[in-house]
């Protein structure tokens, strides 16, 4: 859906073997959830029982990824294109990890400011200073007027307003 | 039973400074928490309740509420069509067009058939409330667990085409979303699913986050994985005339059936006990898409699929408002925090409030055409605004994004794991996107599973085991009927084919594993 | 135009920030007596912003409960500290519960609203979690609950629809809220009561008291159970009748005279869906005395008083020994029933 018109496509041959790694996995994962259904279910599949449809749902993942894979070992190989970076989002998420552990800890306003800083140059940003204004502006209007105005409660932290 | 009357003198309260100040403020405190990237209007009207608190007086609270739920709703849609980030389910079906449509440059009039067809529907739906509260509320309250099982199957089949063109792929994405669905306490027996043991996935997956997660984080490391082949700026702007709304005569006579036909959609969808707003929105989705001459442009930004969906979507408020002011029956999340609303004033919506509160109603009603017209005052000349998001630099904007994402799901939910949540999702949208699935599905299964489950186990509990229960009310077999016609009618020329002994031992092959692009 | 955005909301919220700028030149000034004692022996409290937990979603009964405690508090002056609301949502209170005991220990600004629903959720839910690991303050206010049927129903009275559940428990359709929670819970005590077997109760679940409304309505039930609030506009309009409340006494609950209750119709059942507030573990008994010390002040404000009254809440409270006494047996009670009805 939202892929399609992206300038550049990822690599078929990556996206091949990728597919065919993920295809498997997906099975593997289905496999568990039906296990896990039918462990829960314990023999009471009645149609008016609740464990009915979890045991449904992953029979139909199972089967439905089974299929993926089938389709995955079948596409052919298409030279490559350009490869898509997996080191930005890896830091993107890496920086969500710290922003989310440190919120409760240091407040929104200091972890908020450190994230902004961090993750525009993950994102590729060489205005340091810039984003500096930023990552101190925006936190700060966004915490007095969230908890002045609209008396929605957001952590203080070490930086008490 | 003077409509009009009552109605008229709703106006004369409405039409005060001081509630038109209401009106105004809630439109705007709407607006621009709801354009925050992230945080839709589920989560600005909760966000916002308090806020309503410190009023003392019950008008201007509704007036105030109304304002702000249009405003959230549009600044919801707003952020969608402009970064692809809806904030609640009811806005999803919006993003799938006008996130192309901006990404071409169109986002003006994205914006703008989104804020006009918000105002049609809007304004009609409001008018057949205040015609037709009575005689909707009676007709919606006799369906039954059976019906709505059966409308859920008919929404699901109806709306498959959302699948995609690849259908694995898509039945993928929607086998996710009803695994999702499943995750937590079943809400007939209270016994525990897929929780694997942790008390935080007890309450289920909360549809914000899994929209948050898809959405907002699964866009942006999408994002962050292709940096070095993206233009320096988000989307080009076309500069498109403000003289028509922003609109040229071709979106407008694009335009207005799908608003009309989205209204038609929202108004009585909304209007059933446990309809909603999410569900009409892919209902008209589909059906733009259907019935589009240009079928290959959807997908790649057609105004059709912005236009229909937010029409259905405010049409749907009217409706939810039809159970809500007549019987006291909350249908949405938002329905639900307005009955909140009411009790404060030690209201209990019911048959009874049209007689005892008049004037509260009418003056709720008649604040709902006006917060629509300020709606419209507020945000066509806005739109200037608004687009100027996507001239901010993309480090500044995504890391922008990701801030109110988690601002909002923590606000919402007052916990780090559902912000830990909401990343993993995030991390689950990504690859979804590297991989190509659809998105949409994923949000389908979420919202229809559960609803076809529960009301299912709930017929046949009430009907004591008895499976004819979904065939021996007129109501159920219709509906039923109409389910199973949908899903044979795409595979009837086919099957037509093979009977007459054509050769087709490809086609079903193509069916399930079509990669064809 | 963005100023006059926040002027009319902005009342409550001027006083809060200027109670908050008090509160952090005070904290400033008494930085070494902060959260400790007095040269008395008596604990100041609150020194620093009290924070109010609501384990569920805004909009709920604990919602209004808490932002009622908040704007009592402020308005009444009871403290000269700003009061905070803040929701954490998920399983019948049991999230923030856990919360709660975890991250809040020994910290008696931090505070959190529950009630029936929980002690409920946390042996439905089977929360490792239990409620007698929190410090108990006080139970507030009660509402009574109510069991309907439609105005077309043969039912007349309790008896009668007791005297089928027991007959024919097939036969009738429960309905009320989530499952384990009050309605459930009443439902269940009745059947044992009625001499029927609670387990075969046949137990129609909604998300909410709108939603089983309109199942009654549309006939998939033959009664439902709720808040004694929710049906009074249906009732009034004839649409439904209300067979009993729940409480010692009967109220009104939309018919014009108060519905008699169900100990009056035969059935030594009495239940409140009560709602109180509990403190972290790990407070020393000095202080917990001053949280109830407050909360005692709260409770004999004209605001609170006046705010019971608009929401029509029944008082119920009851601090100190009182309060820990009737927590431990809610406790047994409803994990037995539960337990009798199978979700134990």
């Amino acid at each position: 859906m939202t892929t399609e018109a992206v300038p550049v496509r990822p690599s078929e041959t990556s996206r091949r073997t990728g597919g065919v790694v993920l295809a498997a996995v997906l099975v593997l994962v289905g496999a568990f959830l039906l296990w896990t259904a039918v462990r829960e279910a314990d023999g009471d599949l009645g149609l008016r029982s609740p464990r009915l449809a979890p045991v449904v749902v992953s029979v139909a993942w199972v089967a439905i990824a089974v299929a993926y894979l089938i389709a995955q070992l079948r596409t052919r190989e298409t030279p490559p294109e350009e490869k898509p970076g997996w080191l930005s989002p890896a830091g993107v998420v890496a920086c969500l990890v710290g922003f989310a552990v440190a919120l409760e800890y240091a407040g929104f306003v200091v972890s908020a400011a450190v994230f902004v800083v961090v993750v525009s140059r993950v994102l590729g940003s060489r205005h340091l200073v810039r984003d500096a204004v930023v990552a101190v502006v925006l936190p700060t209007a966004v915490y007095l007027a969230f908890t002045r105005l609209l008396d929605i409660f957001l952590p203080a932290g070490v930086f008490p307003l | 039973m003077n409509v009009f009357g009552d109605l008229l003198s709703g106006f004369g309260t409405v039409l005060s400074p001081e509630y038109l100040l209401y009106a105004a403020i809630g439109v705007t405190l709407g607006t621009f928490v709801g354009v925050l990237p992230g945080i839709g209007p589920a989560l600005t009207i909760a966000l916002l309740l308090p806020v309503t608190f410190s009023l003392d007086d019950p008008i201007g609270t509704f007036i105030m509420f109304a304002g702000i739920y249009y405003g959230a709703m549009y600044g919801g849609s707003t952020t969608s069509i402009l970064l692809n980030t809806p904030g609640e389910s009811a806005s999803v079906a919006t993003a799938i067009e006008g996130y192309q449509m901006a990404r071409r440059g169109r986002a003006k009039a994205a914006l703008a058939t989104a804020a006009i067809g918000s105002f049609v529907a809007g304004t009609i739906s409001t008018l057949l409330l205040s015609l037709l509260a009575q005689p909707v509320a009676r007709l919606a309250s006799t369906f039954r667990a059976a019906d709505y099982f059966a409308l859920a199957l008919l929404a699901m089949v109806a709306v498959t085409a959302l699948v995609g063109r690849s259908v694995v792929r898509g039945l993928m994405s929607l086998v996710f979303g009803l695994f999702l669905g499943l995750v937590g306490i079943d809400a007939l027996t209270g016994q525990a699913r897929f929780t694997f043991g942790t008390m935080e996935l007890l309450e289920g997956v909360d549809i914000v986050v899994v929209i948050v997660g898809l959405f907002a984080i699964g866009e942006t490391l999408y994002v962050a994985s292709r940096l070095r082949h993206l233009p320096e700026h988000v989307h080009p702007l076309e500069p498109g005339s403000a003289r028509h709304g922003w609109l040229t005569r071709d979106d407008w006579r694009r335009s207005w059936g799908p608003w009309l036909r989205g209204t038609a959609v929202g108004f009585p969808f909304g209007a059933l006990p446990s309809g909603g707003a999410d569900v009409p929105t892919f209902l008209s989705y589909t059906y733009e898409k259907h019935r589009a001459r240009d079928r290959a442009e959807f997908g790649k930004g057609a105004i059709e699929g912005v236009a229909g969906p937010e029409a259905a979507n405010n049409a749907a408020f009217s409706g939810v408002l039809v159970p809500l002011l007549t019987l006291g029956i909350p249908t949405s999340a938002t329905a639900a925090v307005m009955l909140a609303a009411f009790q404060i004033f030690n209201l209990q919506p019911g048959p009874q409030l049209f007689d005892t509160s008049p004037e509260l109603v009418w003056a709720l009603i008649a604040s709902l055409y006006v917060g629509n017209v300020l709606l419209l005052l507020l945000n066509l000349p806005l739109i200037r605004v608004w687009v100027k998001v996507l001239q901010i630099p993309r480090p500044i904007l995504y890391a922008g994004i990701l801030v109110f994402a988690t601002l909002g799901v923590y606000a919402a939910t007052g916990s780090v794991n559902q912000v830990f949540m909401a990343y993993a999702v995030g991390v689950v949208g990504f690859g979804m996107r590297h991989f190509d699935f659809p998105i949409a599905p994923v949000i389908l299964g979420l919202i229809l599973g559960p609803m076809m489950e529960v009301q299912f186990r709930r017929a046949l509990l009430v009907a004591n085991g008895d499976l004819s229960t979904f065939v021996t009310r007129p109501l159920t077999a219709v509906l039923l009927a109409c389910a199973v016609l949908a899903f044979v009618v795409p595979y009837l020329p086919r099957i037509v084919a093979r009977l007459r002994g054509r050769d087709s031992r490809d086609e079903p092959k193509k069916l399930v594993f079509a990669e064809d692009d | 135009m963005k100023d006059t955005v926040v002027r009319r909301p902005g009342r409550v919220v001027a006083a809060g920030m200027a109670a908050a700028l008090l509160a952090a030149t005070a904290a400033g000034c008494e930085k070494d007596t902060a959260g400790g004692q007095t040269g008395t022996g008596e604990v100041r409290y609150p020194t620093k912003t009290v924070q109010l937990m609501v384990p569920a979603a805004p909009g709920g009964g604990w919602d209004l409960t808490a932002r009622t405690m908040q704007k009592a508090m402020t308005d009444g002056k009871l403290v000269d500290q700003s009061v905070e609301v803040y929701n954490v949502t998920g399983a019948a209170g049991t999230i923030g519960l856990a919360q709660l005991v975890s991250k809040n220990r020994g910290d008696a600004h931090h505070l959190m609203v529950m009630g029936l629903v929980m002690v409920g959720g946390v042996v439905a839910n089977k929360s490792p979690v239990k409620l007698d690991q929190v410090t108990p303050i006080a139970t507030l206010t009660a509402e009574q609950e109510v069991i309907v049927v439609p105005a077309a129903s043969k039912y007349k009275n309790l008896k009668q629809l007791m005297d089928d559940a027991r007959a024919a428990p097939a036969s009738i359709n429960w309905g009320g809220g989530s499952a384990g929670g009050t309605d459930q819970i009443l439902v269940g005590l009745l059947a044992k009561a009625a001499g029927a077997d609670p387990r075969a109760m046949k137990y129609v679940a909604y998300s909410g008291g709108g939603e089983a409304k309109a199942a009654l309505l549309s006939g998939d039930l033959t009664a439902a159970v709720s808040g004694q609030s929710e049906f009074k506009d249906l009732v009034a309009s004839g649409k439904v009748r209300a067979l009993a409340v729940s409480g010692a006494t009967g109220v009104d609950v939309g018919g014009g005279s108060p519905a008699p209750t169900i100990k009056e119709q035969g059935y030594d059942v009495e239940l409140m869906n009560w709602r109180g507030v509990v403190a972290p573990p790990g407070i020393d008994a000095p202080t917990k005395e001053a949280v109830t010390a407050l909360v005692d002040r709260l409770h004999s404000s004209e605001s609170w008083k006046s705010a019971l009254q608009k929401q029509g809440w029944e008082d119920f409270y009851k601090s100190g020994d009182a309060a820990s006494t009737f927590f431990t047996s809610e406790n047994q009670r409803i994990t037995t029933v539960l337990t009798d009805i199978g979700l134990g």
